[in-house]
């Protein structure tokens, strides 16, 4: 039956009426996010038709190259990688526009005016130290190519049946691509311009009061105080992205998320929450159009990337790690809330934060609950992008490093940030290897999520009420946001296949670089920092410290992450070095 | 101003202590962070990667990440090129799917009342 408890990340009742359809945040959440979608499909998807044309030229200039010897990667093989991730729906006038529109605040170290302003004579200063680094990184990358070009001329002279000159070209190439790694990072640093990011901020303020403003309006809510309520959050939300974009924060890996929440709770535990804020204190309803987007990024050709040793360790490993944490949590650890045991155990064993969220709207978790997971995701996360690398570099055989701890690293820890920084730290394709086995993890949310919200309305919600749960009343309680959200993944799924079927590559250019990034992206950071400001104002000390006593959660943390570590070294390396050691080799 | 909840502090103090966290955050950042960040072992140098590779460590998922994009595009190709045989919907890959599945169905079923 109904429940009413404004603790809880997500309430549902358990009762059907048509009218729940315009009436409801959970179909509201659907609503607005499909219509973000729907804008994004506008704008973009009529670029298909050029877009596929110019990756159609690309392929003919290159493939024939690219596909010369399958001894190495060819030169051509590079080139035309380069030059379909060029290819992108969004470097249209109106992409341009969105991104400056929804563009959080600029990167900052010590002066905190930079986040939002530059003068003319500042961007040209940093433009013309960027270019004076650049520069010879440039020359340096075009000589390193003359004699790439001149190594895989000797190698193909001989067809490439030579295996020293084979090596000899796959050693210059690779001395190429670092150089030229380099280069373009320097380059992408000249492109510095003034800004002033204050008008765009205020903009996409008030437009993101009126667009939930209509959705509370329609629910029976107050839409003036909604929208004076919304201005505080809306600068508490601008102050977590001010943090999370200076220098130090970004290193130690501090994201938004923790500073939205940390901002809340520090706000409501010392000066208070102003009353007037609170009609826009309304977590659920940011936090779900925020999910219907991300469904819209989960993309499920993505898991075919790195082939069936990297579905084992994203896909096998995580489902086994969640469920023996659970299993664990509540037989052993006896953590008293399931719901925050499901909590930890998606952050930890899937890809934190953004699992965190879905699994606690999923499974109906109090706000403290996803409060406390966030958090223990940050610490570790922060650790152990630091001691993986050491560990890694100072104890795996060299030829192991890049692919089993790039492999080892993306199944573990947790934010995709840190993956990144870590693999990067050991090398490119520890990096490309570690980044794709999370992306494949990101894409387990959906299912995870999926599954969470079914055992949860049909089992947990049926032990506590007591009831015996028939379909209709698992249709009732089934928290209705995740259809929205599995729905956009389907669909967005389907069509890029069906781009990539047209021409390969026209997928990523139309979604992932189209309607995903010019976009839902653009919006969902901030849809899901307004939910953790939200989560902060209404959270208090004395609440969250419930859950902390007797250090449980962090007891549970940590099993559940020794076990993770341990399995998917185990798995990746069966997997990368035992059954597939000829898929291994062509990374 | 009236408030919500929560604080059970007087109007003087809580205005103290959340302007002291403020500035305390600050000072971590610009000043002891930094400092730390030399004197943690290897941190500097993952810093120094990040910094030149446009790599923001506070990055939540992977469309957030440039990294995934160019490892995503190299991979494929690579499979695609290099190793077809691997590549797509081959049966140990589809096998893979079909364990995650069993794994959460049973699992879930499994899972302590």
């Amino acid at each position: 039956m109904a429940e009413k408890n404004g603790d809880q990340v997500v309430v549902d009742v358990g009762k059907w009426e048509w009218s729940e359809m315009w009436k409801k945040e959970d179909w509201w959440a659907v609503w607005l996010g499909f219509f973000i979608l729907l804008m994004g499909v506008i704008i973009y998807f009529p670029q298909a038709g050029k877009l596929e044309q110019e990756l159609t030229a690309i392929e003919a200039k290159y493939a024939a190259d690219a596909q010369k010897t399958d001894k190495f990667r060819t030169i051509g093989w590079h080139q035309l990688n380069d030059a379909k991730k060029k290819v992108k729906a969004k470097d249209i006038a109106v992409g341009k526009w969105l991104s400056n529109f929804a563009k959080k605040t600029h990167s900052w170290s010590t002066n905190p005016a930079n986040a939002f302003f530059m003068s003319e004579s500042a961007a040209t200063a940093k433009k013309e130290k960027a270019v004076a680094k650049a520069e010879p990184l440039k020359a340096a990358a075009a000589e390193a190519l003359v004699v790439a070009q001149a190594a895989e001329a000797k190698a193909e002279t001989a067809g490439f049946a030579n295996a020293q000159l084979n090596e000899e070209a796959k050693t210059a190439i690779a001395n190429w691509r670092d150089t030229r790694l380099k280069a373009s990072k320097a380059q992408s640093k000249t492109k510095a311009k003034p800004y002033n990011q204050i008008g765009w901020l205020l903009l996409l303020g008030a437009s993101f009061a009126v667009f939930f403003g209509i959705g509370m309006k329609a629910m029976g809510k107050s839409f003036t105080a909604f929208i004076i309520g919304f201005t505080f959050i809306w600068l508490v939300s601008v102050l977590s992205h001010f943090a999370a974009t200076q220098a130090t924060m970004k290193a130690y890996g501090v994201g938004y998320a923790f500073w939205a929440i940390f901002f809340g709770i520090l706000i409501s535990n010392t000066v208070g929450t102003p009353k007037f804020a609170m009609p826009a204190v309304q977590t659920e309803f940011y936090i779900k159009t925020g999910l219907v987007l991300l469904g819209a990024s989960i993309l499920f050709e993505k898991i075919i990337t790195i082939g069936t040793a990297g579905i084992f360790v994203a896909w096998v490993v995580t489902p086994t790690v969640w469920l023996v944490t659970y299993y664990v949590g509540q037989k052993y650890i006896k953590i008293p809330s399931k719901r925050l045991n499901a909590t930890i155990c998606s952050d930890m064993s899937v890809c934190g934060v953004s699992a965190a969220i879905a699994t606690a709207a999923a499974c109906k978790a109090k706000k403290e609950e996803l409060t406390l997971s966030v958090g223990l995701s940050l610490v570790f996360t922060s650790i152990m992008m630091i001691v993986m690398p050491a560990i890694i570099k100072t104890t795996f055989p060299v030829d192991k490093q890049l692919i089993l701890g790039g492999a080892w690293m993306g199944g573990t820890i947790d934010a995709t940030g840190a993956v990144a920084a870590a693999g990067a730290f050991l090398g490119e394709k520890a990096l490309y290897v570690a980044a794709t086995i999370k992306m494949i993890q990101n894409v387990l949310i959906g299912v995870m999520a999926f599954a969470v919200a079914i055992y949860f309305t049909t089992r947990v919600e049926a032990e506590e009420t007591g009831k015996k749960v028939g379909a209709m009343e698992i249709w009732y309680r089934f928290p209705k946001f995740v259809i929205g959200f599995i729905a956009a993944s389907i669909v967005f799924s389907l069509i890029y296949t069906s781009f990539n079927n047209q021409v390969a590559g026209l997928g990523p250019a139309m979604i992932d670089q189209g309607v995903v990034k010019g976009m839902g992206d653009l919006f969902r950071g901030w849809f899901f920092t307004l939910s953790f400001v939200s989560i902060g104002l209404a959270t208090n000390f004395r609440e969250l410290k419930e859950h902390l006593v007797g250090g449980k959660p962090l007891i549970l943390y940590v099993f559940g992450q020794s076990f993770n570590l341990c399995l998917t070294l185990l798995v990746a390396y069966i997997m990368f070095y035992v059954v597939f050691p000829e898929l291994t080799a062509t990374i | 101003m009236q408030t919500a909840n929560n604080t059970t502090m007087n109007k003087k103090k809580g205005w103290l202590v959340l302007l002291s966290v403020l500035f305390m955050v600050y000072i971590f950042g610009v000043f002891i962070g930094p400092w730390l960040q030399q004197h943690i072992f290897g941190m500097d140098e993952i810093v120094t990667v990040m910094e030149e590779s446009g790599i923001d460590g506070g990055a939540y998922y992977y469309t957030e990440i440039e990294g995934a994009t160019d490892g995503y595009a190299y991979l494929d190709q690579s499979l695609q090129f290099l190793a077809p045989e691997h590549y797509g919907l081959t049966l140990p890959f589809i096998s893979g799917i079909i364990i995650c599945l069993l794994i959460l169905y049973f699992g879930f079923r499994c899972l302590p009342r």
